[in-house]
């Protein structure tokens, strides 16, 4: 191969490489906020004692948020999984997972000893993990970015269904 | 309490996480609004402003009952 030709191949191979580490990263977030939903959604009154534990929604909204969340974290994962609005489904996770922080972070900072219901469960616990659940959110928000900045992933069903330019 | 033990005075912490949320609640209704307004097909706009507002409420409110707890 040319220097010339190589010089061609190198950005498509590049592009092809981060497009498959998008899809990684995509099937991973995807699978995590599917999994996250799919714990929350048939225990409905154990997650609004989770919301409530947090004491940050006022007690009217606490229902309709932990009706919505799990909904909502089951729509955006298959979304991700399957690769329809990418990017957009990213930007709402890491907005959410901005929520999530500023929610965690809060209740650390209140002394607040509850678990986080985030995979289900929640209210008070003895022991919380605070810091473990902070740097999880933390990589989970680096996988959203970096589907947010890489824009195009590999077998996207977005890019069959809407066409590759948008 | 969390600022005790990085010894972070109290209305540094409050100004911190207020300066954190209205970064993230700026920069992301600048991407939400990006995101309906470059793409060709676009996801439903009521959606993507109904989940922003979601966001909003609750890192508003994380962010105001924190600062009075703290403060308080």
């Amino acid at each position: 191969m040319t220097s010339t030709e190589s010089d061609v191949a190198l950005p498509s191979l590049t592009a092809r490489v981060l497009g498959w580490i998008g899809l990684a990263g995509r099937l991973y977030l995807g699978y995590t906020f599917i999994t996250a939903g799919l714990d929350k959604l048939p225990h409905h009154s154990t997650t609004e004692l989770a919301v409530r534990a947090y004491q940050l929604l006022p007690w009217q909204l606490a229902p309709t948020y932990a009706t919505a969340l799990p909904i909502a974290e089951l729509l955006l994962g298959i979304l991700l999984v399957l690769g329809v609005f990418t990017r957009s489904v990213a930007v709402l996770l890491a907005l959410g997972l901005c929520s999530f922080l500023v929610g965690i972070t809060s209740a650390w900072v209140r002394g607040l000893n509850i678990d986080c219901g985030c995979f289900g469960g929640g209210g008070q616990v003895s022991d919380p993990h605070y810091l473990e659940h902070v740097l999880r959110d933390l990589g989970y928000l680096a996988i959203a970015v970096y589907l947010i900045v890489v824009r195009r992933t590999a077998f996207a069903l977005g890019d069959w269904l809407f066409g590759r330019r948008d | 309490m969390l600022c005790h033990s990085w010894h972070v005075s109290e209305q540094s912490y409050v100004v911190g996480l207020c300066v954190v949320s209205l970064i993230v609640l700026v920069v992301g209704a600048w991407f939400v609004r990006h995101e309906l307004r470059t793409r060709q097909q676009p996801p439903p706009a009521a959606v993507m402003w109904l989940a922003y507002l979601g966001v909003l409420i609750v890192v508003v409110l994380g962010a105001a009952r924190t600062s009075w707890v703290v403060l308080g």
